[in-house]
């Protein structure tokens, strides 16, 4: 059967097998001491993006401390690729030595700027590098988009996800986590629940369940008796002007009785906002004022803003598969890229000429300006330079040892809607386009040009 | 730490905490060996595809044949949800006993047409729905899309690089999905040690050239490790350059019968022209033998485009574009209660909901064929006769396999042989074609009915 899941200590061999073969001629060639540092970043925002949220270095962290090849992966190593006694010795001690800079998760950033920084020998660099690309990528995707949802949606109404529709078990796990980073208020599903300890899903009633009764007024009774005043019923499994009807026949008469009954109601196809307001109105006028209106459906943040448009009355909106795989942006560019080496005491800063492929030399850093309370520019420069400003990139790992506390998930929370408050809210538009302001300092530039004319003398004699 | 690690053991816990409650309230009310059918189907097909390639079956089937709560689960579910002791041991020893039917992996497949169809007692139907909708959309959406790019690749071999994906596991399954579409070069050490395959001999980086005074250094050492195998990047630099620096020394080793990389590869810049400039410079200093690979952001319309550009490739590699099928990321996947089966006797059930609607009794696909090629298919009932092939067949029977499961390779086979039965009008990447399917008058006719009978019990009309 092919396994597609993935433990942890599996992790170290994401990895290309290119990688391990190059990582092992180092050794033999005696370059393991051959230090770099290498930039992540993305080259360009996505057409539908204003802002990008930087999230997954939670679990580059767990993974960079944890890395190692154990016996089994040892022996493939040692079967598949035939190496050395030496580079087999150099691979059983394998572990992250380096040192990472990272911006703190939550934070908003753009092109060109590096949100991590990675300075490690060479051959760990770039083993690492797959399992960083693929992390940053599918959490900042998700991140980004979840974003977009809930700064759709007004204060005080409840936002949700459903996570099925993700691209697998994994990436629902992922877009979870993202939901709650940037403030969705239900995101929950029992597996989740279980190994980290989130809230228990109260969750709903289904079609199917609906279904499964001789008439839709019996199963609700049925329901009722069992919801403890909880739980969400669904109108719209036959007609759902009809099953209106039939909620409000039901939750009145056992609202008499001073009996529990679902307090809410969900439409989940059809216009929506045409029967969001008929029910509000039929619920108000039946003294059902507490039950509450949940909108479920195909949702993101370009259909709550036209349904706002609209006039929608909805107390929960819920999203789904356009929000846990990011159909307008499901990717993101990220590339990790040789900025420095370090060899003994010598530094040699490295950049990409190729085409379309520009990458910036040195040892860098992210400052964030701000004037009169709001941020408005971000400069990219060397991590030497005096500019003004937030330094972003922080000091994570040291020598292979975690050198600060990793923020919990309400935590990294706090600080993202504290910083989106920063910037100016023309930035989160969901239809507009804003480009907001990141340059590179001159000192940077210079040692670009410089950078670009060592190589060309060093590699062509020019 | 946010754990996103999911095991195999994990998954029951994959659905919805409100199937466990309406399992319970199921169970009270002595509805537990209700027999529901399900149907899982797309309604639509994306914009951009005119066919979908099915796929995930073999994860679907290994996991309702292990399903079974953990101790860790059930003591959660009792904490949670505070479920009295009978329905905790229904849970407890709770199995799937249900009957799959499906259509075989690497089937190509249409809107509206039942993928698989899953008869069970209603409390597990219900707990399953979700992963098995996640399974079927992510596996079909990958496999689908790699199948596009591999069709338009023509002649020139394919590979595929799978670190942008939406997370690891979606790394893997693109990976399997790549081979089911024939996809040669896909492989990872993590993968290769799993499943006891042959090692990724892997590339060379920019990095690993960089870290060398030169470019020529950095090949001369490589070629000493390589063993006559691996690939060289020419473009660290410069790529015409590199591409001189790359000749000079392999016609040196070739002359002294040394090892030397036998790909040569370009990632940036025009790769059409860069590939026709290295073959016949290739060619004329006796290095026939080196293949060119192009990796770039490829995808299926940038091939085909490359190929009538009369690009050299030997072997087209592609990432994030096919690794999240960004032309078609999602396919609304859906599980719909189609029988409800009370004492032995099968009451049909559709949904009516404004463009939701589900078509009611147990169903078959029927695949037609006319002068060898495929003509159409027809949706009908499993107990009608119509010609044609049967696409669903018998998986699981109570809960047992019944059913011999494919190697990658086997479906890759099926796939190909399956594809060639199809007008080559459907693979076409930048037209839309569609392909008939139809419903039999049957299955129209128990629509009609049951759409009558829900009105008729439901609002008395």
């Amino acid at each position: 059967m092919f396994n597609e899941f993935i433990t942890q200590e599996e992790l170290s061999l994401f990895t290309s097998g290119g990688f391990i073969a190059t990582g092992g001629m180092m050794v033999s060639e005696g370059m393991q001491n051959l230090w770099g540092t290498h930039d992540i970043f993305v080259r360009e925002m996505p057409a539908c993006r204003n802002y990008l949220v930087f999230a997954g270095l939670e679990p580059v962290v767990d993974y960079l401390l944890n890395l190692k090849f154990d016996q089994a992966q040892l022996e493939y190593l040692k079967k598949g690729y035939n190496f050395s006694d030496e580079v087999m010795e150099y691979y059983r001690n394998f572990r992250f030595t380096g040192d990472l800079y990272a911006m703190p998760e939550g934070s908003l950033f753009f092109p060109y700027q590096p949100v991590m920084r990675i300075c490690a020998p060479l051959i760990e660099a770039q083993i690492i590098e797959r399992y960083v690309l693929n992390a940053v990528m599918a959490y900042s995707v998700l991140t980004t988009k979840m974003s977009r949802f809930v700064h759709s949606v007004k204060p005080g109404i409840t936002t949700g996800v459903n996570f099925i529709r993700a691209h697998g078990p994994q990436a629902s796990a992922i877009a979870l986590r993202a939901a709650k980073s940037v403030g969705v208020d239900l995101a929950a599903m029992p597996i989740f629940g279980l190994r980290n300890n989130l809230e228990v899903e109260k969750g709903a009633v289904t079609h199917s369940f609906i279904s499964s009764f001789a008439t839709e007024e019996q199963a609700l009774r049925v329901f009722s008796k069992y919801c403890r005043g909880r739980g969400l019923w669904l109108l719209d499994t036959y007609d759902s002007m009809k099953g209106l009807a039939i909620f409000i026949k039901v939750a009145k008469e056992l609202k008499k009785q001073k009996k529990p009954f679902p307090n809410m109601i969900q439409f989940d196809s059809g216009d929506l906002v045409k029967q969001s307001k008929i029910a509000r109105k039929k619920l108000d006028q039946a003294g059902l004022k507490e039950v509450k209106i949940i909108l479920i459906s195909n949702l993101d943040e370009y259909k709550i803003t036209k349904m706002y448009k609209q006039g929608m009355i909805a107390d929960v909106v819920v999203g789904g598969e356009e929000l846990t795989t990011s159909p307008d942006a499901p990717k993101l560019g990220f590339v990790s890229k040789l900025s420095e080496m370090i060899d003994g005491s010598a530094v040699i800063p490295k950049m990409k000429l190729s085409e379309g492929k520009l990458s910036y030399p040195g040892k860098k850093q992210v400052f964030r300006q701000t004037k009169d309370g709001k941020y408005f520019r971000d400069i990219v420069g060397l991590d030497e330079e005096k500019i003004s400003g937030k330094k972003l990139l922080m000091p994570i790992i040291k020598k292979g040892k975690l050198v600060c506390k990793l923020p919990a998930l309400q935590k990294i929370n706090q600080h993202y809607q504290a910083e989106c408050k920063k910037f100016s809210p023309a930035l989160f538009a969901v239809n507009q386009r804003v480009k907001y302001s990141s340059e590179i300092s001159p000192a940077l530039k210079s040692l670009a040009q410089k950078t670009k004319l060592a190589i060309a003398k060093a590699h062509y004699e020019l | 730490m946010f754990d996103e690690f999911v095991e195999k053991e994990d998954l029951p816990f994959y659905t919805s905490g409100a199937c466990f409650v309406l399992g319970s309230i199921y169970f009270q009310e002595g509805m537990k060996d209700l027999w529901v059918t399900y149907d899982v189907f797309v309604r639509d097909l994306p914009e951009n595809r005119n066919y979908l390639v099915f796929s995930g079956l073999e994860n679907i089937i290994h996991y309702l044949l292990d399903y079974k709560l953990t101790k860790d689960q059930l003591s959660y579910l009792k904490k949670s949800y505070g479920f009295p002791p009978a329905v905790m041991k229904y849970y407890r020893q709770l199995r799937f006993s249900g009957n799959v039917w499906a259509m075989p992996e690497g089937s190509l497949f249409f809107a509206n047409e039942p993928v698989m169809t899953i008869s069970a007692p209603i409390i597990e139907a219900q707990l399953i729905e979700r992963f098995i909708i996640n399974r079927v959309m992510v596996y079909t959406v990958l496999a689908s899309k790699i199948s596009r790019f591999v069709i338009a690749a023509g002649q020139v071999s394919c590979g595929l690089n799978y670190t942008r994906a939406q997370g690891i596991e979606a790394s893997n399954i693109s990976l399997r999905s790549a081979k089911i579409v024939g996809a040669k070069m896909a492989s990872i050490p993590y993968i290769s040690q799993k499943h006891k395959l042959k090692p990724d001999s892997g590339g060379t980086t920019h990095a690993y050239i960089s870290s060398f005074p030169t470019e020529e250094a950095a090949l001369r050492t490589y070629a000493k490790y390589c063993r006559g195998k691996g690939l060289w990047l020419l473009d660290t630099y410069d790529a015409k350059k590199g591409l001189d620096i790359f000749i000079k020394v392999a016609s040196e080793l070739k002359k002294k019968k040394k090892f030397y990389p036998p790909y040569v590869l370009f990632d940036s810049g025009d790769l059409v022209k860069q590939s026709k400039v290295a073959r016949k410079l290739l060619d004329r200093t006796n290095l026939k033998d080196v293949k060119i690979m192009l990796l770039s952001n490829l995808n299926e319309h940038r091939v085909k485009k490359m190929n009538q550009q009369g690009a050299a490739a030997d072997y087209y590699v592609a990432g994030e574009e096919l690794t999240t099928s960004p032309d078609a990321p999602k396919l609304s996947v859906v599980y719909k209660l189609s029988e409800v089966i009370k004492n032995g006797q099968p009451i049909p059930k559709m949904k009516l909901s404004v463009g939701k609607v589900s078509l009611p009794g147990k169903k078959q696909v029927f695949r037609q064929i006319k002068n060898g090629r495929y003509s159409k298919d027809i949706v009908g009932l499993e107990a009608e006769k119509i010609k044609g092939q049967r696409l669903l067949l018998p998986m699981i029977e109570k809960g047992k396999l019944r059913y011999n499961l494919p190697t990658p390779e086997e479906i890759n086979r099926r796939y190909e042989k399956e594809r060639k039965k199809f007008f080559s009008n459907l693979f076409s990447i930048s037209h839309k074609t569609s392909y008939q399917v139809k419903i039999s008058p049957e299955l129209a006719k128990l629509t009609q009915k049951t759409k009558k009978t829900i009105y008729k019990v439901h609002y008395d009309l």
